[in-house]
């Protein structure tokens, strides 16, 4: 899959038109504060997916603006240069809209016809911070694997949504009208659980390899699934499981007026030797996993949507080791088209990275400055003495 | 529509109909307005009309002239079988099919606790009366739960057939064929035909 072209209006400080963009590289240089993450954020848009950078997408539209829109134009790889799909994200009157060739479609369609894997300030405190963020990677490899799970996940939500509603309405709500919702999130967490617990088997297959390729020192690498729920067992007897547990703790459940147990409550611990990654390794070694992490899940969005998926790196240099970004770059796959944003072009120049183009990004206007390598060719990966 | 603030109001009141989006809307207001043999009057008279004639049967919630509706005092329609469904025009929807012979009942939407929608805003109460002490001709034997099939409607029907189930009535859900997530109205009559014969027993 390959942006051709990618245009915005009314989008954050990004000036109104559209940009080309190079079929594998990308390199967008520039200060901070010019509109490199602002770019990344468009495609996360674009592509169906939430913003890493804010709850309320009204940020994203420019003052004066009636609206924030971003499209882009895809092609397959190696297809028919007249086969190319456009994708569009409308964000008007706080609503938020997926459009493909014109038509209106869901996010996760979207998402399907752009698959992507983001790395953005956020993640950064993905292995050490509270667990929604690691349940929503681990969510995203579900979803790599497959995109069904979205539907059970988003049942899973909204009968836990109108559970909480009747259990604030106190002791005035209709016990039958809540065992239907009970019922509901039963069925749909059992789905949940077993698209989790393959998904958590998956993921850890690709982080050991992946962490392996970046040269980590750790050895018996782990992702530990936390759950409520047991270890094993399909969907019918997860959710005979979840309906025993919310049958224990009815009445506490009814006194704090919201749901105390299920799927919404799994966390995932990477373990290294038996400890978890972010308690003892130090923040360079906890990024190289974090780096592993974002590999793994391009393997698995390749291997599920059988297309290399887009990668947007976001501050491709500062806080990472140059030796492990190296790398990386060399680990990158031999397909799929990059997005990489840096500050301090100097660091990232020397990378083994494949052939690409470099922008500068200055006031929202992005400019073509130059080109990228020479590409991964035997001398070069030689001279940067890669771990392969 | 700067300086239009008439035809502006008149847009915004066709943009609160069902299925009606701002350019929809527009085109509305357009038409109406500006297309010279377009008679207003009739429209209006129609409207005011059938607004004031019409009712909610006292029976079972259907839209009428007449209270008891035409299908309530039919003594043709097949008491023991009874079809719940969401707003009045799903009535009119399985009316089509000639296929259901039986009387209805109307529950005026489908529950919803996000938007504070719950059993105590629908037609429930008055359809456990229907079917635990029934009018004369009546006895309920089957409920047809034909709620639509999507989120809302299934989990109303799952809701009825608790409360139903008690009673010692046959609960049935209209369901083959039907697209998940879609609305009853938008079912072709072969589909509902179909969905009809092959309800089955929840
Ligand atoms: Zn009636």
């Amino acid at each position: 899959m390959e942006i051709l072209t990618l245009s915005t209006d009314g989008f954050r400080n990004l000036a109104n038109g559209r940009v080309e963009l190079h079929p594998r590289v990308n390199l967008i240089v520039g200060d901070n504060g010019q509109g490199k993450t602002n770019l990344l954020e468009a495609l996360a848009l674009v592509s169906g997916r939430p913003s890493f950078r804010t709850h309320d997408l009204a940020e994203t539209r420019q003052h004066l603006a009636a609206r924030a829109v971003v499209s882009v134009r895809l092609r397959d790889e190696g297809g028919a240069p007249r086969n190319v799909t456009t994708l569009g994200f409308v964000h008007a009157s706080g609503a938020r809209e997926q459009y493909r060739d014109g038509k209106r479609v869901p996010r996760l369609t979207a998402a399907r016809s752009l698959p992507a894997v983001f790395l953005t300030a956020r993640d950064l405190s993905r292995l050490s911070g509270p667990p929604a963020e690691r349940r929503r990677a681990l969510d995203r490899a579900a979803l790599a694997r497959r995109p069904e799970h979205a539907r059970a996940l988003l049942a899973y939500e909204r009968a836990r949504a109108a559970k909480t509603r009747l259990l604030s309405l106190g002791a005035r709500f209709d016990a039958d009208e809540l065992a239907v919702y009970e019922a509901a999130l039963a069925e749909a967490g059992g789905l949940v659980a077993v698209a989790r617990r393959e998904a958590r088997a998956s993921l850890e297959r690709e982080i050991v390899r992946h962490a392996d390729d970046l040269g980590t020192p750790f050895r018996n690498i782990s992702l530990e699934l936390v759950s409520d729920l047991p270890a094993s067992g399909d969907a019918r007897e997860m959710g005979g499981a979840l309906e025993a547990l919310l049958r224990g703790r009815k009445s506490e459940e009814r006194r704090a007026q919201r749901c105390l147990v299920g799927p919404h409550r799994d966390d995932v611990l990477l373990r290294a030797d038996g400890v978890v990654v972010a308690s003892r390794a130090s923040s360079g070694e906890t990024r190289t996993f974090l780096l592993a992490w974002t590999l793994a899940e391009m393997s698995m969005l390749a291997g599920g949507e059988r297309r290399a998926p887009l990668l947007a790196f976001d501050d491709f240099d500062s806080e990472w080791d140059p030796r492990v970004l190296g790398a990386f770059a060399e680990a990158l796959p031999e397909e799929g088209q990059v997005c990489l944003t840096s500050a301090r072009p100097e660091a990232v120049r020397g990378l083994p990275l494949p052939a690409g183009s470099i922008y500068r990004m200055a006031a929202g206007r992005l400019a073509r400055e130059g080109i990228l390598g020479a590409g991964r060719s035997p001398e070069n990966r030689a001279a940067a003495g890669g771990p392969r | 529509m700067a300086g239009l603030p008439a035809f502006a109001r008149l847009v915004a009141a066709l943009e609160t109909l069902p299925g009606i989006g701002p350019k929809s809307a527009r085109r509305l207001a357009y038409h109406l307005l500006a297309a010279p043999e377009y008679d207003t009057a009739a429209l209006t008279t129609a409207l005011a009309e059938a607004r004031a004639r019409t009712r909610s049967c006292s029976v079972c919630h259907a839209l009428t002239e007449a209270d008891p509706c035409a299908i309530c005092s039919d003594p043709s329609r097949d008491g023991r079988l009874l079809a719940v469904v969401e707003d009045a025009a799903d009535a009119d929807v399985l009316e089509r099919t000639h296929e259901f012979r039986g009387r209805y009942h109307v529950l005026g939407g489908a529950l919803a606790p996000l938007r504070g929608i719950g059993p105590d805003d629908l037609n429930v109460t008055d359809l456990l009366a229907r079917v635990e002490s029934p009018a004369p001709g009546e006895g309920v034997e089957e409920v047809v739960l034909a709620t639509n099939p999507n989120v809302e409607g299934e989990s109303t029907a799952l809701y009825l057939a608790r409360r139903l189930k008690p009673l010692g009535v046959k609960v049935t859900r209209l369901a083959l064929g039907l697209p998940v997530g879609a609305a009853l109205e938008f079912a072709d009559e072969v589909t509902l035909s179909r969905s009809l014969a092959g309800r089955r027993e929840i």
